[in-house]
Order: C-alpha cells, then structure tokens, then sequence
C-alpha cells in the first residue's frame, strides 16, 4: 500500500510541477525567457488567499477568486513595468530582472507578513476513500483542478482567437506582427495568464508545505519539468511535471533522503545528454 | 546591439558597441588605482581588510564568469559549484594530505578544470537557457554531493580551513596585510590576463562564438575544443577564487556556495557590463559593498534590531530592478557611451547624447 500512496501523492506533486511549468512554458513560448519570479508570483498569490480567508474574513472560493485576479493583474503590471522596456535585449539581463522581481516580491511578503511561516488549509483533513485507497482531499481537488485547467487552456489555445493569436506569435513573431496581432498586448495577456497559473498553483501547493517568503524555491524545482518537456510544448510541461513528482516522491521512498532532492536534476541531467532538445521537441528549420 | 550614428553634414557614420570596445586602450589610469589599492592597508582596519579581501575573491571569480558568459557566451548558473570544488579540494589537498599551499591552490584550480567538462561537453548540444538550467542543476549536485561525502568534507558542520598559508619562506595570515598583498597581486595578474585573452586568438574564437555559433564553426572554429577550453580556464579561475575564500573564511560549508552565489556573480556582470572584465571588477566591487551599506542604512534610519533580511531583498531587488531596467549594458556600457560622446563632442549629435530610457519608455 506504501507505492500506491507514494504514486497517489506523486501524481499530486506531480500536477503542481506541472501547473508550474505550465507557466513557466507561458512565458517562454511568448517571449522566449524565462521567468524565474514565478514561484515568488505563487507565493504572493498565495499569500493574498490567506489575506482573504483570515483578514477580510471571505469564504475559501471568494480568496481564491481574489488571488487568481491579483495574479491576473499583477502579472500584467510586472510585464509592462519591467520586462517591456527590455524587449530586444540580450537574454541575460531580462532574466536577471526576473531574479530581481523575486526578490523584490519575497521582501514585499516579508514586510506585510514577516518572514514567520503560516499555515492555509482551506481543505478537509479526512480523507475521502476512492475505490479503496485513501486520498487525501488537498491531493484529490489538486488533482481534478489541474485536470479541469488543462482542458480549459487546450480548448482555450485551440478555438478562441486570443489563444490562436498566443499560438502564432510562439510560432513566428515576426509574422504575426506583420498580419496585425497586437504583439505587445499578447506579451503583456500572457504574464497575466502564467500570473493566474501561478496563484492557482499556489493556493494548491499551500497545504503541502506552510506558507513560507521562501515558499517560491518549489518553483526551481520545476524548471527540470519544463525543460524534460522541451520549454515550449505544453504537454510536455505537464508529462514532465507528472514524471518529475513521481520519480521524486518514489525515489524518496527507496532511496536515501540526500539523494532525494537532487533526483530531478539528475534525471534532467540524463535527458539533456541523450536528447537535449527535451522529450517533446517538434524540429523546425532555423536560419542563421 | 545598440548603434550609435554619428552624423557629419549629410554623411552618416554607425558605431556599433563591438567597435568602441575594440579601440585602442589607454592604461594611465592603471598607476594611480594600483597605488591606490596598495595603500590602502595603511588606512583600512582589520574589519575593512577582510571586505576588500571578500571583494578581491568576488573580482576573479567575477571575471572568470565574464570569461566564460561575456567572451564565450555560455550562460552559467553553476559557478558557485566550481567555487565549492575548489574551496573544498584546497581543504582536502591542504588540510587532510598536507600538501603545500601554492600546490593545494593550483591543485584546487586544476580539479575544477578537470570537473568543468561535465558540463563543458554537454554544452555543444545544449544552449543558452537551457545550458543555465543544467549548470543550475549542477549547483544543487555540488552541494548535495558535498553533504553526501560527509567523511572528506565534514558536510553541514563545516570544514575548518587554516587562515595561515605558507609560501616557502613567507607565512601570511588571511586577516593580515601580506595576504592583501598576495590576492591584490594575484587579481592584478587576472584582469590583466582577461585583457589579452580578449584580444588574443583564443578571445577572438570564444567572441564569435558567442556572436554566433554557426558562423564561427563556419569560419574553422573547432567548437568542441574553444568551448571546453573557454569552461577550463573559467573554471580554473573559479576554483582558484573558492580555495582564495576558504582561506579567507575559515570555515567552509555547503551554505556559503548555494545558488544564490551564482546568482550573485551574474548580477555583478549585468550590473557592471558583460565582456570587457572591467565590467566584472566594477560589478564585483559594487555587489559585494552592497550588504555593507544596507547595513549601515539600517543603523542610521531604522531602530536598531529591526529585521536586516527583509531590507536586503527589498534593497537588492530593486537596485538590480533599477539598473537593468535603466541600462542593461551595465556601468562600463554606460561608460562607454559617455567617452564617445565626450570624445566627439563638438560633433556629437543628439542622438548619442540622448538618454536611451526616454526612448525606450514610449
């Protein structure tokens, strides 16, 4: 019974890594960096969710409407801020100003919050009993949640025309620009998008560990995931993120707790020598 | 990369960044800073000798990642790893085989080269972010294998490190003035070494490497080799400055060399400017200073006891928010730009006079 448990809280991990990754993927896809203030977006997020339930006293569903909205926002006011007037520098700088941004973000919650940590656990603690094993609900919503936002964002990048708009401008940036997609207001939708993704992500990953300013190093511990799925394929974020937690979580129990942590890495390590475009590259011509 | 276009009458004339930077170098300005910084034991006590100690350490480190991310364009996250490797093979060549120091330090610099081809061979195949990512990866290895092999490096306890090195008949103690001497000396030697590697055959490759890959495999480059050679030296350097700071600490454990050491050594590049080592030694200076005057902000206008970490991020945060937002070229970029402006002055126009953030914030 040991594995069952070990896959049942793998997979959940698993879809947290791959909610992550998901944003991770978001950003890249659109504007080709990484973004390394999304754990700190996830734990800010969350941060606001506990603001609602225990300062303004609203139930758990209105906080976690509040979160994904301060996320929305404060994703779209990170971009235009910071990341826009970049656009067309080198790499490095760009992702230095998202270090930054963490920092800033981690000190924001420290200041409002102290760096003490707090406990948000909007869910039940006994577990519910499907066909026979034991869940605990927190595994159980994180689940059908990832699942339920999965089929959200496949239907949403596959029939409405802003994710037809997301998807040509991952594909060509420049002819996209050409055909009248408002380039910048796509940059700018998707920070705000991943910035959800984040909150969401967040308030799930909350009773797993407490809420903590160092809370947003969960995120990267997704990086591997999304770059087991090639960065910039979807699925492969969230194959990689379910790979990723279950090795982790059996990996955990089989071998020693120093090897544990270091296990994505290594894993990620031996993808990136034998195929180091990642699992789910799709070729393409490149020109020089 | 920016372009700065200087008109006479009608002609027009474009200076990119690359053709400032390979103008001839004036080096007057070198004799009054090195008597500046040999002086300053006289002045400094014991306390200001350990910072600009830590400050010697950080410039070769600084500049042994300009190396490898300015010249040769390998995007690293992993070089507190290398720095680990070399503080913790210095502690075990020195302290546990008691070999000399001057060999344990060399010795340390060649065990980081030698382990630089974990990831100087994958980086053929894997590039930019990517590489960041797997040398990320490689931090967290380093600092995991160091509290893994617990019997050699005496995991999260720490390493104690003699302060006291030994060279022939020279005994320096790390908080005195000789062992001053001895780094200045040696950072000396690397800025100076990172100058003609720049403009030497080697620099010229590991340049068109970073400007492109294919051209320069094109062009006869042979990738595998410059690449492995461009993470051997840097490496080497990076190991030599670890074994440098477990001198000068003392004690040596997993916490000093986390991720956010390498973190700190890219934001000394961006903030001080990427690929001309005097960029390294401003940005080095400038990060290392920074928790200093963080602290000395708190004395004057916080009450005293009040939380330091939460400042340090917000300040840190910021500054490195402000710089790159303001100029991502970092400080001798922005040097740059002024000398030519002064340089050309009755000629300039106001295009390079014009501050490029009012441009850039439309």
């Amino acid at each position: 019974m040991v594995i069952i448990d070990g896959i049942v809280n793998g997979i959940a991990l698993g879809c947290i890594y791959a909610l992550v990754a998901f944003g991770f993927v978001l950003v890249y896809k659109a504007t080709k960096i990484i973004n390394f203030a999304q754990g700190e977006i996830m734990m800010i997020c969350a941060y606001v969710c506990y603001a609602g339930i225990k300062t303004f006293h609203l139930n758990f569903v209105a906080s976690f409407v509040l979160a994904v909205v301060f996320g929305l926002v404060l994703g779209s006011l990170l971009e235009r801020l910071f990341i826009r007037p970049l656009i067309g520098y080198p790499v490095l700088p760009i992702v230095i100003a998202t270090i930054g941004i963490s920092m800033v973000l981690q000190a924001v919650v420290g200041l409002i919050w102290t760096f003490e940590p707090q406990r948000l656990d909007p869910f039940s603690v006994s577990p519910y009993r499907v066909l026979g094993i034991a869940i605990s609900p927190v595994h159980l919503w994180t689940i059908m949640i990832t699942v339920v936002l999965i089929a959200v964002f496949f239907l949403f990048f596959r029939y409405t025309l802003v994710g037809i708009n997301l998807r040509a401008i991952a594909e060509d940036l420049l002819g996209s620009m050409a055909s009248g997609i408002a380039v910048r207001r796509m940059f700018n939708f998707t920070w705000a998008l991943a910035a959800a993704l984040g909150a969401v992500a967040g308030i799930l990953l909350a009773p797993l560990v407490l809420l903590h300013p160092h809370m947003g190093s969960i995120g990267l511990r997704a990086l591997p995931a999304a770059v087991l799925g090639s960065f910039g394929s979807i699925p492969g974020a969230i194959v990689g993120g379910l790979i990723l937690g279950l090795s982790e979580t059996i990996a955990g129990l089989y071998l020693p707790k120093e090897i544990k942590d270091v296990f994505p890495w290594l894993i990620l390590f031996l993808v990136l020598l034998i195929r180091p475009e990642g699992i789910f590259y799709t070729y393409e011509q490149k020109k020089v | 990369m920016r372009t700065l276009t200087i008109s006479f009458g009608r002609q027009k004339i474009r200076f990119s960044d690359r053709m400032i930077k390979e103008e001839e170098e004036q080096g007057w300005w070198i004799v009054p800073l090195v008597l500046l910084i040999f002086s300053l034991p006289f002045v400094l006590d014991d306390y200001r000798i350990y910072l600009m100690n830590r400050i010697g350490v950080a410039i070769i480190g600084a500049i042994s990642l300009d190396i490898l991310c300015g010249f040769c364009g390998q995007l690293s996250l992993g070089h507190a790893g290398f720095l680990a490797i070399g503080a913790y093979s210095y502690g075990i060549l020195h302290m546990t085989f008691h070999l000399p120091a001057p060999l344990s330090i060399v010795g340390a610099g060649c065990v980081g080269a030698l382990l630089s081809l974990v990831i100087g061979i994958p980086s053929l195949r894997l590039k930019g972010l990517y590489l960041a990512i797997a040398t990320m990866g490689f931090t967290f290895i380093v600092d995991d294998a160091i509290r893994f092999f617990s019997v050699w490096t005496h995991g999260v306890e720490g390493f104690r490190v003699s302060r006291v090195v030994h060279f022939g008949f020279m005994e320096l103690h790390s908080g005195k003035t000789g062992f001053y001497y001895f780094l200045y000396t040696l950072v000396f030697a690397m800025v100076v070494f990172s100058r003609f590697l720049l403009h030497s055959k080697l620099g010229r490759a590991f340049t068109s490497i970073r400007d492109s890959e294919t051209a320069a495999e094109v062009s006869g480059i042979n990738l595998l080799l410059y690449k492995v050679l461009a993470f051997g030296i840097s490496s080497f350097m990076a190991a030599v400055a670890g074994a440098l700071m477990g001198i000068i600490i003392g004690t040596i454990s997993p916490e000093d060399f986390n991720i956010l050491l390498s973190i700190d050594f890219l934001v000394m590049l961006v903030i001080g400017g990427m690929g001309a080592a005097y960029g390294a030694v401003i940005g080095a200076f400038f990060i290392t200073f920074l928790p200093e005057g963080i602290t000395t902000l708190r004395d004057a206008f916080l009450p005293p006891g009040s939380d330091i970490a939460i400042l340090q991020y917000l300040i840190y945060g910021l500054i490195i928010l402000s710089f790159i937002v303001f100029e991502p070229h970092g400080i001798y970029g922005r040097w740059l730009v002024i000398k030519t402006y002064m340089k050309r002055f009755p000629l300039n126009e106001k295009r390079i006079g014009r501050i490029a953030w009012i441009r850039r914030w439309r």
